[in-house]
């Protein structure tokens, strides 16, 4: 039995209700290089430099 | 321990697929545990414990005193009532340059209280940055989230800028998060124009085409007729590689084969863009210039599923997945922090009311303040716990209660002339093909079979 999607828990869910919408593209099962090792998704978006900024204030 | 109220379970292949519409979960069952995971998920808990606790993590087998819809009202509370966001929709003004056959603002037109305000002045202007910032101090939040709507906000580019340097300021000031986009018809958006956007902090903008020219330009002609197709496919070509470009597609059932022809289209040119199917809606009853024929919703729902899997074979890494996040409300106009604010400072919640100036919830004063009135109260009252059809859904948790356009602004407020012909979600009609979709998908990307 494999999981396609994993199952996303409140604390994922409360993590990413800060990014507005779809930050890190698809976080679930294939995260593409994590900036914070604690951050379950966090990839920065070509666009958004600014983005490890964001990672930095949820891991405060 | 009991079993989830909210299982999907979809037969694939010689195996099955098992969501779970609480947390997401997605588990692929092979054939030789077919059997005993069906036992599992009936209430027969004697199966082998790597069974029992895959089901466990995914939520399929919960504790028995787990109330789901708790859960489910509780994400719904929480994100309806919090302070991380703040929203602000900007109709930067009431004014297109496109005369689009389908244009729902300008049905509306009729029933719309005349509005002298169709631009920001510059004095409104100041008064929304003062509003914004009040509130940013107030409610402390982490996410200023700014979209840039109209009309054309393109037509308004040096105010589009002033404001969004200035959010772009004051977030660092505040040290908050700015995230922002624009809603354009993409006739305007130049390789100029986007490194503008861009250098302000708008990075993203969502434009539309609605097929090939044969269709774009017979459903969204300029004000004067003439095509807009090739200006606005030339422009999006030139700005993906400055800034993020989803492509709305607005469909009919007579432009699907030219809606797949524009997917293959842009593959040849390496035009990478994030895809938004939308059907084609016209109000029935109000005039309309729009003659092709409607989809309906059960449709659409086949459509969008054929559609992204020619996105696939186009695009063979576009990302998909509708699953990766949880949806606690349908709509962030209900958010005690969204707002969708008129060249006017009046203060609205849903994008469908820009226009219509009918039913605001309040108004941003001259001086920065802010008037809210008892409208707000029916929309932060609004429960889809309440609705007995929704709540009997089988996608219910995914969809959370869907648009609440007609139950909020025609039913309740009684504000709106007329219904829109669907709240729900293609979801409803098209969730096993899409999870099969996603899972096909998934399963050859990690290389599990061909």
């Amino acid at each position: 039995m494999d999981f396609i999607n994993n199952p996303i828990t409140e604390k994922e869910m409360n993590y990413f209700s800060l990014c507005d919408g779809n930050p890190c593209g698809d976080y679930n099962n294939v995260c593409g290089g994590c900036v914070n090792k604690d951050c379950p998704g966090g990839v920065p978006r070509k666009h958004e430099p600014e983005w490890p900024w964001h990672c930095a204030q949820v891991n405060k | 321990m009991k079993v989830s109220e909210w299982n999907i379970c979809i037969p694939y292949n010689k195996g099955e697929i098992l969501l779970n519409e609480i947390t997401n979960a997605i588990l692929y069952v092979e054939d030789e545990n077919v059997e005993e995971a069906n036992r599992a998920i009936n209430g027969d808990f004697q199966v082998k414990n790597e069974i029992i606790n895959s089901l466990i993590q995914g939520g399929f087998i919960i504790p028995d005193d787990f109330d789901e819809t708790d859960r489910l009202k509780s994400r719904f509370n929480a994100y309806k009532f919090s302070s991380k966001f703040l929203r602000f929709t900007i109709a930067l003004t009431l004014d297109c340059n496109f005369s689009c056959q389908y244009c729902y603002q300008s049905q509306l037109v009729p029933f719309a209280r005349p509005n002298t305000h169709k631009r920001f002045d510059e004095e409104m202007l100041r008064a929304v940055l003062t509003a914004t910032e009040n509130l940013i101090k107030s409610e402390r939040p982490h996410v200023l989230s700014i979209t840039y709507y109209g009309g054309e906000p393109l037509l308004e580019l040096k105010k589009l800028l002033e404001f969004s340097n200035a959010y772009k300021k004051m977030s660092k000031d505040y040290d908050l998060r700015y995230t922002s986009f624009v809603v354009t018809n993409g006739y305007l958006l130049t390789k100029n124009v986007a490194k503008k956007l861009v250098q302000s902090g708008v990075n993203s903008a969502l434009v539309t085409l609605d097929g090939t020219q044969e269709f774009h330009d017979k459903y969204r002609p300029l004000k004067d007729g003439s095509g807009t197709f090739e200006t606005i496919y030339r422009n999006i070509k030139e700005v993906t590689e400055i800034m993020d470009i989803t492509l709305r597609i607005n469909i009919s059932k007579d432009s699907v084969g030219s809606v797949k022809k524009l997917i293959r289209r842009l593959a040849a040119d390496g035009v990478k863009v994030d895809f938004d199917f939308q059907m084609i809606e016209v109000v029935p009853g109000l005039p309309s210039n729009f003659h092709d024929g409607l989809l309906t919703l059960e449709e659409f729902a086949k459509v969008e599923v054929d559609l992204y899997k020619e996105v696939f074979k186009c695009f063979p890494n576009y990302e998909f997945n509708p699953f990766s996040e949880i949806r606690p409300a349908r709509c962030d106009a209900l958010c005690k922090n969204s707002f969708v604010v008129e060249p006017d400072g009046k203060l609205y919640k849903c994008w469908g009311e820009v226009g219509s100036s009918r039913a605001n919830v309040g108004k941003i004063n001259l001086n920065g303040s802010i008037s809210l009135n008892h409208r707000l109260d029916t929309w932060l009252a609004y429960s889809p716990f309440e609705d007995e059809e929704c709540k009997r859904c089988k996608i219910f948790p995914l969809c959370m209660g869907g648009c609440v356009f007609n139950s909020l602004l025609f039913e309740k407020l009684h504000v709106s002339p007329i219904k829109k012909p669907y709240r729900c979600i293609p979801l409803r009609y098209n969730l096993e093909a899409i999870v099969k979709l996603f899972t096909e998908r998934r399963r050859c990307q990690n290389g599990f079979h061909k």
